[in-house]
Formats: C-alpha cells, structure tokens, sequence
C-alpha cells in the first residue's frame, strides 16, 4: 500500500513539475531574451545568456518613449475601471435589491452585451467614434472600453451584492439611512473583496486590448503599450529583444497583481462569470 | 414597492442602460446595417441587399476562415478540457505544496494576452526562438523549424499557443467546482464496490457537467472572436494557413470597404447566437 503510495505522489509531482516547465519556459524565454546581447539573441542562441545587458530596456525607454505607452495604458485602464465601478455598482445594486418589471429582461441584456465580441463592433464602433470626434483619443478609447468592462462589472458585482444579507441594510435604514446611504456605507464597504477582484478584472481587461485600439490609434502619442510594442514589429527587422525588453515591462505589474490578490480573483471567477 | 422605490431603481440602472444602449446594442444593429451596403470610408454607400455576403462567399480567404475557426475552436475546447480537467483533478487531492502549483498552473491566465502571444512568436522564431533550441540541442527534431512560416505547421504551433494561454480558466471553473462535490458521496460509491473510472461517471462527471458546458460555450465565443493570438502570431497567413474571421475583417476594413468588412463578422453572427443564447440560458439566474 505505502509503495502505491509513493508511486502514486512521484507520477504527480513528475506530472505537475512537467507542466509547469512547460508553463515557465515561454516565460523564461521572454525574460532572458530581454537581458540577452543581440549576436546572442541571433547568431548563438543558448539557455542561459553569456553577458547580461539592459541595453534593450533602454532602447525600448529612451529611443522607443515605451514610457509614454505604459503611461496612456495606466490612465485608460484605471479611468475604465473608476467609470466601470460606479456605473455597475448602481446598476447591480437595482437589479439585486429591487423588484420591478422587465429585470430579467435587463439582465439578459447586460449578459447579452458581456458575450457580444468586439469583433463585431470595432468597425460601427469607429464610425460612431470618428463621428462624435473622439477618434484617436485617449477619451474615445475609454469610452469604447466600457462595452466590454461594463457589462462584466455589472455581472460580477451581481454576484457579490447577492451575497451580503439583507437585515444590515434594512437594519441601517432602520437606522435613519436612505438607500443610497445603505448602499454607499454598508453595501459597498461589505463587497471591498469583490469590488477589488472586479476591479482588477477590468483594469487588466482594459490594459490587454488591442483590436479597439489598433482600429482607434493613429497617433503615436496616444499609442498604448501593446500598440507600441506591435509598431515595433512593423518598423524594425526582428526587435525580439527591444520587444521582450517590453513583454516584461509590461506584464510584471499585472501578474504581481495576481499573485497578490489571488484568491479574490478565484473566488470572483467562479461566483460570478461561471455558475454551477 | 412603493412608487419613489421603484423610480430610484430604475434610476440607478439608467447611466449603465444608456451605455450599453450606444456602445453596444447600437453598434451590433448598426454593424447588421452596414454589412447591407457598400459603404466606404468617406462614404455612406446605399444598400446593395445581399451583395457583400454573396462576394465573400467567392473569396478562398473567407472559406478559409470559415474552416480556420471550426478547427482552432474544436481543437483548443478539446485540448483545454482534457489539459484542464486532468490538472484539476490532480489538484483537487491532499498533498504538500498543492496551493504553490496551483498558483503556478494559472500563471498563463495572469500574463497579458499581447504579452502572451508575443512571447510565443519569438519562441517560435527560426533565429531566436526557444523551441528550435530545445527540440535542436536535446535531438529531438535535428532541423530548425519555421513553425509559423509554414502552412503545415502554423495552424498547430497557434494552437499550442492559445491553449497555453486559455487553459488555465478551465482548470479554475473546473477545480472550483469539484472542490463543491461533498467526499461523502466518493465514500459511499466506494463502499458499493466502485472503481476510480465507475466513481468519476457517477459522482465526478454530473457534478461538474453544467461547468463544462458552460465553460465550452464561454470558451468557444471567445476563441471564435480572438484576435490577439493570430494577429500576433501569424496575421492569418502564411497565405490564409491561420486566417479567421476577426482578422479577415479587420484586413477589410484596412481596405476601406466598410460594408464588405461588416459583412465578415456578421457572416458569423447565426452560429454565434446560437452559442450566445444557449450560453446565457445557462449562466442567468432567475430567482434575482
């Protein structure tokens, strides 16, 4: 039995170390490609690099003004998330709290707009862009960004607002609180773990866009930084370390995130977008 | 309720109604629209019924897309149910270090999806990549491969690549919902003589059963639409090897030829609603 046993934990582990090389390969590749001298890079490929360089970070900053993308990143994706926030959690607040007519309906919609692609909105998308003139702006592209990050917000918070019990509302209003009040400073407070997985969701949903913004961008001052590291491809011949140099800059933050707030993630996952 | 209740209700749901009204159901009219004429940039076009649908038609690159899509969308649920079921199950025991693998194994979902698919571009790469290098210094493959130049070759290396970045949301909804299956009933089955392959048909597979069907959906819309990972990738070629639907209209659109470009993505739409309206049957709950 022991040795079933010990078979049993070697062929998990062997099987879970496996994959997860797999998993941290690309990783790595990404990593030391971006440290890695180019006749390193091109001409003698190994696993480990001879001579580490920063050389390609500081093209990427200095000549490339990678900066600059990361910066228009930061503001449309933490502006969607602020909007995104406070719109959805009036909506999710109605449609959890209250009963009325055509709520079902309200909420297939919102379900409805969470599943259309934005594939097939870009190009009406662009054309009502343009004509509102908020084409290649910064303003348009956080405008188009709440098709996505909207409804989804909207759909987790659901979730979470379903959750916290009645009696503390009606026992705040009992209290002298008006609904707005049982909402801002007993709802809301309560849902803080949610509140942040949602909006970690959107920041994250907003910050990996790129179809929206190849079709929106013309400017490069207003590019965002997958932008910036596509037009690195199109303008140079193999940039693979300038553009590696830009992967890292560009996912650090993000899976530092992750790490952190893991298990709000988890958990807002499966509440929310995957039901049993 | 009372009147004052009501209208506040609706109060609150307004700002995010009228959003989605314009970003959205707005739109996808209109894109219906606009795929009934010739559009054009710099010009509104007049309706030309269904012209731009009957030219696509004759164009390889749709088929192209048509057969692209079906494959890249059957062949990645598969994979990603079998790698994701398999690694949940795995997980889903008692042993030391469980949490640090589970962390590990959602990586990929944590990395950005530009992120992701360039990454694997340059793995792929004759020069510079890491795959040649492995499979060249360890023999299993003597000759360096042009994995996203060839046409043999691009469609899978994509699939590689997708599954590598899709399969850990899999992993996540199934594990979450096995983690919901009481031991009693794992218990039980082996005191009535059950055997591993017995017990995962009777408790394992109808406990998870409704996550995996909404899981196929949700994943099969997405993978349908995505764009990072082939425009990253490859841009639909080597001559239309990867192309699908996304991409096909977005090269549409570069053209200027609004309508036909429309016509693309709503060639699409009947399958897709389908997926949509089975998708939301499933994840509404009614007793809101």
């Amino acid at each position: 039995m022991s040795r079933r046993r010990l078979i049993h934990r070697v062929l998990l582990y062997g099987t879970l170390i496996a994959v997860v090389a797999m998993i941290l390969f690309p990783i790595y590749w990404m990593v030391i490609t971006s440290l890695k001298l180019p006749r390193e890079i091109y001409r003698m490929p190994s696993l480990w690099p001879q001579v580490f360089t920063l050389q390609h970070y500081n093209t990427l900053i200095e000549t490339k003004n990678f900066l600059v993308n990361i910066r228009n990143s930061l503001i449309v994706s933490s502006a969607v998330t602020a909007i995104s926030l406070l719109i959805s959690s009036l909506a999710a607040y109605s449609m959890v709290r209250f009963r009325y007519k055509f709520k079902s309906v309200f909420g297939r919609l919102i379900l409805f707009a969470y599943l259309t692609p934005t594939s097939l909105l870009f190009i009406p998308l662009s054309i009502l862009m343009a004509r509102l003139g908020l084409g290649n702006s910064l303003h348009g592209l956080i405008l188009v960004y709440l098709t996505f990050s909207l409804p989804l917000s909207t759909w987790l918070l659901q979730g979470y607002f379903r959750g916290v019990p009645r009696d503390l509302e009606e026992q705040g209003m009992i209290d002298g609180l008006s609904r707005m009040g049982a909402l801002f400073r007993i709802m809301l407070p309560l849902s803080l773990p949610g509140l942040a997985a949602v909006a970690i969701f959107t920041f994250t949903g907003a910050w990996n866009e790129l179809l929206l913004a190849l079709v929106l961008t013309t400017s490069e001052s207003i590019r965002t930084a997958p932008l910036g590291l596509i037009y690195l491809i199109n303008n140079d011949t193999l940039p693979w370390g300038p553009l590696m140099a830009g992967a890292v800059l560009s996912s650090v933050p993000l899976m530092v995130l992750f790490f952190l707030a893991q298990r709000f993630m988890v958990q807002g996952m499966t509440a929310g977008s995957v039901k049993g | 309720m009372n009147i004052a209740g009501r209208r506040l209700a609706y109060l609150l749901l307004l700002p995010e109604l009228v959003l989605l009204l314009g970003l959205v159901a707005y739109p996808f009219l209109y894109a219906i629209f606009v795929s009934f004429t010739n559009r054009v940039v710099g010009n509104a076009g007049e309706f030309v019924g269904f012209a731009n649908f009957a030219y696509l038609a004759q164009t390889p690159s749709f088929w192209a897309a048509v057969n692209n899509t079906i494959v890249l969308v059957v062949v990645t649920d598969i994979l990603k149910l079998i790698i994701g079921l398999g690694l949940a199950l795995l997980v889903n025991q008692r042993f030391p270090a469980r949490g640090l693998f589970r962390s590990f194994l959602m990586l990929p979902w944590a990395m950005p999806a530009f992120v992701a698919f360039l990454t694997w571009r340059v793995m792929y790469q004759p020069i510079g990549g890491g795959l040649n290098l492995i499979l060249t210094h360890t023999g299993i493959w003597p000759d360096v491969i042009d994995w996203l130049g060839q046409r043999e070759t691009a469609m899978p290396a994509v699939i590689v690549a997708t599954v590598w970045r899709g399969f850990p949301f899999w992993f996540i909804s199934l594990l979450a919902a096995l983690q919901t299956i009481p031991v009693e009933l794992y218990e039980a089955a082996r005191v009535d003589g059950a055997g591993p392959v017995q017990r995962f048909r009777a408790v394992t597979w109808p406990a998870i059963r409704p996550v995996v069907i909404v899981t196929t959906l949700l994943s099969s819309i997405w993978t349908a639409n995505s764009f990072e990972n082939i425009w990253l990738l490859t841009q639909g070629g080597p001559s239309d090897a990867t192309m699908i639907f996304p991409v096909l209209a977005y090269f549409g659109m570069q053209t200027q030829r609004l309508g036909e470009a429309a016509a693309v993505s709503v060639a699409m739409l009947p399958v897709l609603a389908v997926l949509v309206f089975a998708a939301t049957a499933l994840m509404q709950d009614d007793d809101a």
